[in-house]
C-alpha cells in the first residue's frame, strides 16, 4: 500500500515536471511575445525590444531560463505577474479558496442530489419514476454549464432577485452572503455531475443487490432499509466514487466557464485573463496548481475505493 | 469475452479471407440499421433532424445577411420579419444560427477525426512495438490527461487563436490520449492472438500486419469512441466561443452568440434562446446516437469515458 502510494506520489511529481517545462516552452515560442507587447507595437524597434527583453531576462537560454523558474518555484516563489507585476503566489493564494470552495460545494450538491435519486430509481427500477428521473439526468447530462449558467443568471436577475447575491462574497465574511453568491454556480455546475451521479450510482445498484452478500444480510435477519442503504449502497459506492474522480476534469471545465459568467474572482477566471495578456507566468502556476490538484484528487479516490468496498482490499 | 478479439480471429481466418469485406459490409449495414432501430439512436436521429434542415434549407428560404447590422431593427424580439429575433446590432439571428451550425459539427468532426488517426498510430505503435518506445509514448499521453481537457484547449487556442483549425487541432489533442489509451489496449489483445502470429511468421511486413490483421480488430473500440467524442467536441467547442476563443467576430458563432446575450437577459431573452437551443439539441442528439452505438457495437466501452 505504501508502496503503491509511494511510486503514484512519484509518477504524479515527474508529469507535473513534465507539464510545466511544456507550458513554459510554449510560453516563450508564442507568436508576439510580452516585450513586444510592453514595448508597445509602435516603438517596438530592435533596440527597444533587446532592451525589453533583457530586462525581462528573456534574452537568455531556455533551458537557462526554464532551471531558474524551477528553481525559485520550488521555494514558492513563482515570479511576478508580467501583466500586472503583483506578486503570483499571493494572487493564487487569494483566488485558489474561490474556486476550491465552489468546486467543493458543486459535488457537495451533486452528490447530494445524485445519489438518494439513484438509489431510489434502482430499488423502484421500471417504475414512472426511474423512468422520468433517467429523461431528466439524460437531459441534464447534455446541458452544456454554460448554457445552464447563462440561464441561472436570467433567472437570478429576474425571479431570485431577492436570494441572489451577484458579487462574490467571502464566506469568513458572512455566510449567508456567500451561500448566496456561490449558491446558483454551484447548481450549474452540479447539475450534469449529479445526472451521471443518479445513473451511475442506479447501475451500480441494481448490480449490488442482486448480490449474494445481500441474500446473506437478507437471512441473517437485517432489516430492508438496513439491507438497501446499509449493505447494498456501501458496496456500490466504489464505481461512484471513481466516477466522481472522473469528473473532475469536467468540474474544472465548468468552474472556468461559470467564474467567467458569475465574475467569480477564482482562478479560472484569472487563467482566462492571463491568456488573454499573454502573462505566461501566471498561466504556468494556475495551471500548476490546477493539474496537482487534480492528481491528488486521482490519487484519493485510488486510495478511498478499498476503504470503501471491502472486497476490494484482498487484492491490493 | 470480448467482441474486438472475436472479431479479429474471424477476419484473421483463411478460409473465409476472400468472403471478409462483403461480410464486413453486411455487418456494418446490420449495425447502422440496428443503432437507427435503437430507441436511444432514433431519439438522436429525431433531434438531430431539425437541427440539420435549419441548416440545410434555412440558407434558401432567409434573406437575411448574417453579418449586416441593421441600425433600425436592434433588439427585436421573434416575428415573421426575423424569425429568432435580431440582437444588439440589428442582425437577424435565425440568419446568424443557421449561418453558424455547419461549424460546429466538421470541427468536433475534424477534430475526432484528427484524435483517432494520431490515437491509433502512437496506441498501435506502442502496444505493438513495447519496450521503451511504449514507456516514452504512454507517459506523454498521462502527461496529457493529467490535465483538465477544457483548460488545454483553452491554452492552445489561447496562444495560437481561434478559428476552425486551431479548434480542432485543440480538441484533438485532449481527445488523442483517449484513443492512444484504446488503440494501444487492444493492440495487446490482438498481437497475442495465434492469426497475428501466424500473419507475422509467414512474412507479411509490419504495416502491412497492422493494417490487414490488426486494425480490423480494434476499429470496433476506436468507432465506438469516436461517436462518444463528437457530442464532448461540440461541447468544447461551443465552450472556447463562449469564452471568446472561437472564430474572430463578425463571424457569427453560436458559443459567442450565447456569451453575447448575457448582457442584454433581461432586455432580450431571445438572444439566448436560439443558440442555447440548438447546441443543447445538438449535444442531447450526438450523446443519445452514441448510446446507441455503443450498445449495438461495443457494450464495453466504458462511460465514463464521455466526459470532457
Amino acid at each position: 500500500m505504501i508502496l503503491f502510494a509511494a511510486r503514484r506520489l512519484a509518477e504524479a511529481v515527474a508529469v507535473l515536471f513534465v507539464l510545466t517545462f511544456l507550458i513554459y516552452v510554449i510560453g516563450t515560442i508564442v507568436p508576439g511575445d510580452i516585450a513586444q507587447q510592453m514595448a508597445g507595437i509602435e516603438g517596438a524597434t530592435p533596440e527597444r525590444m533587446a532592451e525589453m527583453r533583457a530586462r525581462l531576462g528573456l534574452d537568455r537560454p531556455l533551458m537557462v531560463r526554464y532551471g531558474e523558474w524551477l528553481g525559485n518555484a520550488v521555494r514558492g516563489d513563482f515570479g511576478h505577474s508580467l501583466f500586472t507585476e503583483r506578486d503570483i503566489a499571493a494572487d493564487v493564494r487569494q483566488q485558489f479558496p474561490v474556486s476550491l470552495e465552489v468546486a467543493f460545494a458543486s459535488v457537495l450538491l451533486a452528490v447530494v442530489i445524485g445519489i438518494p435519486l439513484g438509489v431510489y430509481a434502482a430499488v423502484h427500477t421500471g417504475t414512472i419514476v426511474d423512468r422520468i428521473l433517467r429523461g431528466i439526468s439524460l437531459v441534464f447530462f447534455s446541458v452544456p454549464t454554460f448554457v445552464s449558467g447563462v440561464l441561472f443568471v436570467w433567472l437570478g436577475s429576474i425571479i431570485l432577485k431577492s436570494y441572489y447575491t451577484s458579487f462574490y462574497v467571502p464566506f469568513t465574511e458572512d455566510p449567508i452572503a456567500n451561500l448566496r453568491s456561490i449558491m446558483l454556480p454551484c447548481l450549474a455546475i452540479a447539475l450534469p455531475t449529479s445526472a451521471s451521479i443518479i445513473q451511475m450510482t442506479r447501475t451500480t445498484m441494481i448490480a449490488s443487490l442482486q448480490e449474494p452478500f445481500i441474500d446473506t444480510a437478507r437471512v441473517k435477519g437485517a432489516r430492508e432499509s438496513r439491507v438497501r442503504y446499509i449493505h447494498a449502497l456501501r458496496a456500490s459506492l466504489g464505481p461512484v466514487v471513481t466516477l466522481i474522480g472522473l469528473l473532475f476534469g469536467a468540474l474544472v471545465g465548468g468552474l472556468i466557464i461559470v467564474e467567467q459568467i458569475f465574475n467569480l474572482p477564482g482562478l479560472g477566471r484569472g487563467v482566462l485573463l492571463a491568456i488573454a495578456e499573454r502573462d505566461f507566468p501566471y498561466v504556468i502556476t494556475a495551471t500548476l496548481v490546477i493539474a496537482s490538484v487534480y492528481i491528488v484528487v486521482n490519487f484519493i479516490v485510488d486510495l478511498l475505493y478499498p476503504i470503501l468496498d471491502p472486497r476490494q482490499r484482498e487484492q491490493t | 469475452m470480448n467482441a474486438p478479439a472475436a472479431r479479429g480471429a474471424l477476419d484473421g481466418n483463411a478460409a473465409e479471407n476472400r468472403e471478409t469485406p462483403r461480410i464486413r459490409d453486411a455487418r456494418l449495414w446490420h449495425q447502422l440499421r440496428a443503432v437507427a432501430k435503437h430507441p436511444s439512436g432514433r431519439f438522436g436521429l429525431l433531434l438531430i433532424a431539425p437541427v440539420l434542415i435549419l441548416a440545410i434549407a434555412g440558407p434558401l428560404v432567409i434573406d437575411w445577411d448574417p453579418i449586416k447590422i441593421n441600425p433600425s431593427d436592434t433588439l427585436q424580439g421573434p416575428s415573421a420579419r426575423h424569425w429568432f429575433g435580431t440582437d444588439q446590432l440589428g442582425r437577424d439571428l435565425a440568419a446568424r444560427v443557421v449561418s453558424a451550425i455547419p461549424v460546429v459539427i466538421w470541427v468536433p468532426l475534424g477534430a475526432v477525426l484528427l484524435a483517432v488517426t494520431g490515437g491509433s498510430a502512437i496506441g498501435i505503435l506502442a502496444g505493438y512495438r513495447r519496450g521503451w518506445l511504449e514507456r516514452v509514448l504512454m507517459a506523454g499521453t498521462d502527461v496529457l490527461l493529467a490535465m483538465p481537457g477544457l483548460l488545454t484547449a483553452i491554452l492552445i487556442v489561447g496562444v495560437f487563436g481561434g478559428g476552425s483549425r486551431n479548434m480542432i487541432l485543440a480538441i484533438g489533442v485532449i481527445y488523442l490520449p483517449r484513443f492512444t489509451r484504446i488503440a494501444r489496449g487492444s493492440t495487446l489483445e490482438v498481437r497475442g492472438l495465434p492469426y497475428v502470429d501466424a500473419a507475422r511468421l509467414s512474412g507479411t511486413k509490419p504495416l502491412a500486419l497492422v493494417m490487414r490483421h490488426i486494425l480490423p480488430g480494434i476499429s470496433s473500440p476506436l468507432f465506438v469512441m469516436c461517436v462518444l467524442s463528437l457530442s464532448t467536441g461540440l461541447l468544447v467547442q461551443t465552450a472556447l466561443s463562449f469564452l471568446g476563443f472561437g472564430f474572430e467576430p463578425p463571424t457569427a458563432d453560436l458559443g459567442r452568440m450565447l456569451a453575447n446575450s448575457v448582457d442584454f437577459l433581461t432586455l432580450a431573452p431571445w438572444m439566448a434562446i436560439s443558440p442555447a437551443l440548438v447546441i443543447t439539441l445538438l449535444i442531447l442528439a450526438f450523446n443519445n446516437l452514441g448510446d446507441a452505438v455503443r450498445d449495438v457495437m461495443d457494450p464495453e466501452v466504458a462511460r465514463a469515458a464521455g466526459t470532457v
